[in-house]
């Protein structure tokens, strides 16, 4: 709460505070750590620190039964104490720390439940962050030639050839953070972590941090050409996680897609150069996805450790609570006028009408909206409207503690009536939209066209799956084929030439050669000279002889 | 000085095991009070001076010494007279060998710490193999003795003699260069002459491998850097060779590692990549470079004898080094799988250990010497980050092995060596103007 209201007052005096801490100074480069307290990192350290104590609240309901809870709750806290390193330092160096501390305290969660599949998924997930680190680490070595690690004041040196190569480093970095379109298969399978792990990596830490590093530097990656193709990856992968969405039964992933799709939204706001809108939407973005994975983890923990959308329904009259913030949370994903994004989206929707783009962008755009109220809808049938499923009757132990309550009312309340507030706080400068009637009205046009359009096509997709799901599950259903990013693919490629190398090299010639050969080479002198030196009259006559000719012949 | 003499002559009546180790755990901080806070020479005599690089490696050679007290305590009743001689031979040897200013003084020196290392597995190691594995290192080390020897003599000027002399020799050739250059790369060691590192490393017991890795490796790269400055001029000519050759081996050695099966074979073929590093930076002949092995030896040493010590607890419990059998330790014990977590995290460079410094600092130096040669390095490092994950997950994760000897816990000393090992490691980059 104290960085929320030292937020409000920075914004309010429009202030900031740049402390630098000197590590070394070495060959005219300074290694610094910098603190940077603006408006911005103060109010979304207080947004993380906000849903993070709730999620912690109710981990200790959550994991109350588990083993191993007190190690689940240091590593949660070191994993907000990276996100903090990482929020307020605009330095590249003190960023690196916050962006691999993260990396490898969100595998520590991954692989927090010791089964093969959390296992393998771990990998993954820490495979692709290693990379987006070595990308960091190699705009930081271009960044030597501006003898400065400090991204933010990069502006004033202007070397423009140098730039290009250092902000698309940052970029791919915070493409592989954000999980967007070639790095995008860890985030479906990081959801082996812990419900609360993936409401705190989906809301407001692990995820965000990738469009958060590219809110910060925005000045410099608005210069710059590649924002377009930026723009097409994330077109695209807000198109794949929708379609991925409607066709997954797992409810964490279903809501891990729609993480994804938001991502890509954002980064696509971003590109269109709407930074304040961007950050608005990531903070909204936090508080209604935190509540969907921590009304879906009580969900998962009444259906005994079932995931399966299709063996839930008719949880609206078992849970009502529950079922009442998921159902919130899913209206303000898609926007539903007065929850806390509508306000962010509608207004995005509308800028994003009044540019003159072009029919490309336009189409993508509209269908993965489309998508995102399609599959929304469908989640909601299948939990709340269908009929109750006998298979869980059996299940069911209807446990709503209260201690999980509290922690979801309280940012419930917030996600209902802050996104207003919020938006009467940042932007105090108002924009002229002109729109028509029709493009105003387009949005909720779609939502009630794509209500009328998953209760026609639902009986369609399921009369017709015999036909198209071959289709379905090799393109559409794992990924557009990104999840060759497994371990497998490790596997096959290096390890199989390092196999190779490990037979020819070290137990090969080198063996052979250097040991083997040396040792045989050895063995075989000492033996000579000890057969020399057998006390033999006829070697000891002969060495005489040689002894004599040698002097005889250099006598001069 | 004097101190550590007459301790010899004392050692052999030495019958406390704390003694010992106060003793040199005092003389560290008995020697931090002559912290050269600068990058220049201090304290130069006719045979002895120091400058920060040789300060530090021999601070570095107390606390490991120290820290080998603690960790060997199974040794208690095991000829600890002994061990207390060799360890302040050790000692001894270290001291002439960081801080002698005649070439000729540092070569003997040099070559005498082999005499202690091969004492070492072979009188207080485990296996019949032993024996071999104390062979290949000796051979490996005097096969490339001899000619350094002849080519130091055959400068035939006693000026050179000094290490710190600082002009360059014009006449030499390639061969002077080789020769000069493989008796330390030997023993750093480079790519193709690594094969004695793991072999003596699984033979030593854990005081042997914890000063192998810890300060001995660390010799051959500070006779690099003294030798670099006599070669100069041939080095510009010849070190692309010597560079291609240790990116090309730490690529393969660290796909190597992933087929290992015994602990301690992989934590030293992890040693041996490092060392790759911290070759490539003496060799692009820049500040950076310089700084970075000077910082990556630091931190490598401290990491690497934390993993040995860390493999020789399991060990003591498992009576197995094997990587089939340390299995799931984190749930029997969790505490001990933290310590884990820590220095595989430093070992594959984690931001705030001294190995991502150096790291860093060795990449600059790559970039700066060739431009687009750090894409290999960035490739080498994504690999080295996933065998030290490989080590912790196989360690740690999967079915436990039942043994009955998980019962005996885990005692605070070695809690106490684990934490020695990992506070200078993760805390050193505050006073990182020691380095430079």
């Amino acid at each position: 709460m104290i960085f929320f209201i030292l937020g409000l007052l920075l914004i309010y005096f429009d202030k900031f505070y740049f402390i630098e801490y000197m590590f070394f100074f070495f060959n005219s480069c300074m290694v610094l750590y910098v603190i940077l307290l603006d408006w911005m990192s103060l109010m979304f350290i207080s947004f993380v620190f906000l849903i993070s104590s709730m999620i912690l609240l109710y981990s200790m309901e959550y994991m109350n039964y588990d083993y191993n809870k007190s190690r689940f709750l240091l590593l949660m806290n070191f994993f907000i104490m990276f996100m903090v390193f990482l929020i307020i330092s605009p330095n590249l160096i003190s960023i690196l720390l916050g962006w691999d501390g993260l990396g490898m305290v969100s595998f520590c969660l991954v692989i927090f439940y010791q089964n093969k599949k959390s296992y393998s998924s771990g990998l993954v997930t820490v495979i692709l962050n290693r990379l987006g680190d070595l990308f960091i680490i190699m705009s930081m070595i271009w960044m030597l030639n501006f003898g400065s690690w400090n991204f933010i004041l990069i502006n004033y040196y202007m070397n423009l050839n140098y730039l290009f190569f250092i902000s698309l480093m940052i970029m791919i970095a915070s493409l592989t953070k954000s999980a967007q379109i070639p790095f995008s298969s860890w985030l479906p399978l990081a959801m082996a972590a812990p419900t609360p792990v993936s409401s705190l990596v989906h809301s407001s830490t692990l995820v965000t941090a990738g469009i958060y590093l590219m809110i910060r530097f925005n000045e410099i990656f608005l210069t710059f050409s590649f924002l377009n193709y930026l723009m097409v990856i994330s077109c695209l992968t807000m198109l794949m996680s929708g379609l991925n969405a409607i066709f997954e039964f797992d409810l964490k992933k279903i809501i891990a897609f729609s993480t994804l799709s938001q991502m890509s939204f954002m980064f696509m706001i971003l590109c269109l150069g709407k930074i304040d809108m961007c950050f608005f939407y990531l903070l909204m973005h936090a508080l209604f996805k935190s509540m969907m994975f921590l009304s879906s983890g009580i969900l998962i923990l009444n259906m005994n450790n079932n995931q399966d959308i299709r063996k839930m329904g008719g949880l609206i009259d078992y849970l009502p609570f529950c079922g009442l913030i998921f159902m919130f949370t899913l209206m303000s994903l898609c926007g539903f006028p007065f929850f806390c994004s509508f306000y962010s989206k509608d207004l995005i929707f509308e800028y994003f009408l009044m540019m003159n783009l072009n029919f490309f962008f336009f189409f993508f755009f509209l269908f993965s909206f489309l998508l995102t109220f399609f599959y929304s809808i469908r989640v909601i049938y299948y939990l709340l409207m269908m009929n109750f499923s006998m298979f869980n009757y059996l299940m069911i132990i209807k446990f709503e503690s209260k201690i999980l309550i509290i922690s979801m009312m309280f940012i419930s309340f917030i996600m209902l009536f802050f996104g207003s507030f919020f938006m009467w706080l940042m932007f105090y400068k108002f924009d002229l939209i002109l729109l028509e009637f029709k493009f105003k009205i387009l949005s909720v046009l779609i939502l009630f066209f794509s209500i009328w359009f998953f209760f026609e096509l639902n009986n369609f997709l399921f009369s017709m799956s015999y036909m198209i799901s071959l289709f379905n599950i090799f393109f559409f259903g794992l990924m557009w084929n990104l999840l060759f990013f497994k371990v497998n693919f490790f596997l096959n490629n290096f390890l199989s030439f390092g196999f190779f190398t490990l037979k020819v090299f070290e137990i090969g010639w080198i063996e052979y050669n250097f040991n083997s050969g040396l040792i045989f080479f050895l063995k075989k002198m000492i033996g000579f000279s000890q057969n020399i030196f057998l006390n033999s009259y006829k070697v000891y006559i002969l060495l005489f002889f040689l002894w004599f000719l040698i002097i005889l012949l250099f006598n001069y | 000085m004097l101190i550590i003499f007459s301790m010899i002559f004392f050692s052999l009546k030495i019958k406390s095991w704390w003694l010992a180790q106060n003793f040199f755990f005092f003389f560290f901080f008995f020697m931090y009070f002559k912290i050269p806070m600068f990058n220049y020479f201090l304290n130069i005599s006719y045979l002895f001076g120091m400058d920060m690089f040789s300060y530090l490696m021999f601070m570095l050679g107390i606390w490991i010494i120290s820290l080998v007290y603690i960790s060997s305590l199974n040794f208690k009743n095991n000829y600890l007279n002994y061990f207390n001689l060799l360890m302040f031979i050790f000692i001894i040897i270290f001291y002439f060998c960081f801080f002698s200013n005649n070439f000729l003084l540092f070569y003997i020196f040099y070559e005498i710490n082999l005499i202690p290392v091969i004492i070492l597995i072979y009188g207080w190691g485990y296996q019949y193999e032993r024996f071999k594995a104390g062979f290949y290192l000796f051979v490996y080390m005097i096969f490339f003795s001899l000619p350094f020897f002849f080519c130091l003599l055959s400068l035939n000027n006693f000026k050179f003699m000094f290490m710190y002399y600082f002009d360059y020799l014009n006449n030499l050739n390639f061969y002077f260069y080789l020769f000069l250059m493989m008796i330390f790369l030997v023993k750093m060691p480079l790519f193709m002459f690594h094969i004695w590192l793991p072999k003596a490393h699984v033979e030593a017991p854990i005081c042997g491998s914890m000063i192998l890795a810890g300060i001995m490796l660390k010799l051959g790269g500070f006779g690099i850097y003294h030798i670099l400055m006599l070669v100069f001029k041939v080095n510009i000519m010849f070190n692309y060779l010597l560079i291609s050759l240790c990116l090309l081996g730490m690529f393969i050695l660290s796909l190597v590692c992933f087929f290992q099966s015994d602990l301690k074979i992989l934590i030293a073929y992890s040693s041996v990549v490092h060392m790759g590093l911290v070759i490539i930076g003496f060799l692009t002949l820049n500040n950076w470079g310089y700084f970075g092995s000077l910082i990556l030896m630091f931190g490598h040493g401290l990491c690497s004898s934390g993993l040995f010590c860390l493999s020789n607890i399991c060990y003591l419990r498992f009576k197995s080094r094997s990587m089939f059998l340390n299995k799931g330790l984190i749930n029997i014990y969790p505490f001990l799988s933290f310590w884990w977590f820590l220095l595989c995290s430093s070992n594959m460079s984690f931001p705030p250990s001294l190995n991502l410094f150096g790291e860093l600092f060795l990449l600059i130096s790559l970039m700066i010497w060739l431009d687009y040669f750090y894409i290999f390095y960035l490739l080498i490092m994504i690999l080295m980050f996933l065998y030290s994950l490989y080590l912790y997950l196989y360690t740690q994760y999967g079915k436990l092995f039942f043994n009955m000897n998980y019962l005996v816990y885990i005692n605070l000393t070695e809690y106490l060596l684990l934490f020695m090992h990992w506070l200078p490691l993760n805390l050193i980059f505050l006073i990182m103007e020691l380095f430079c």
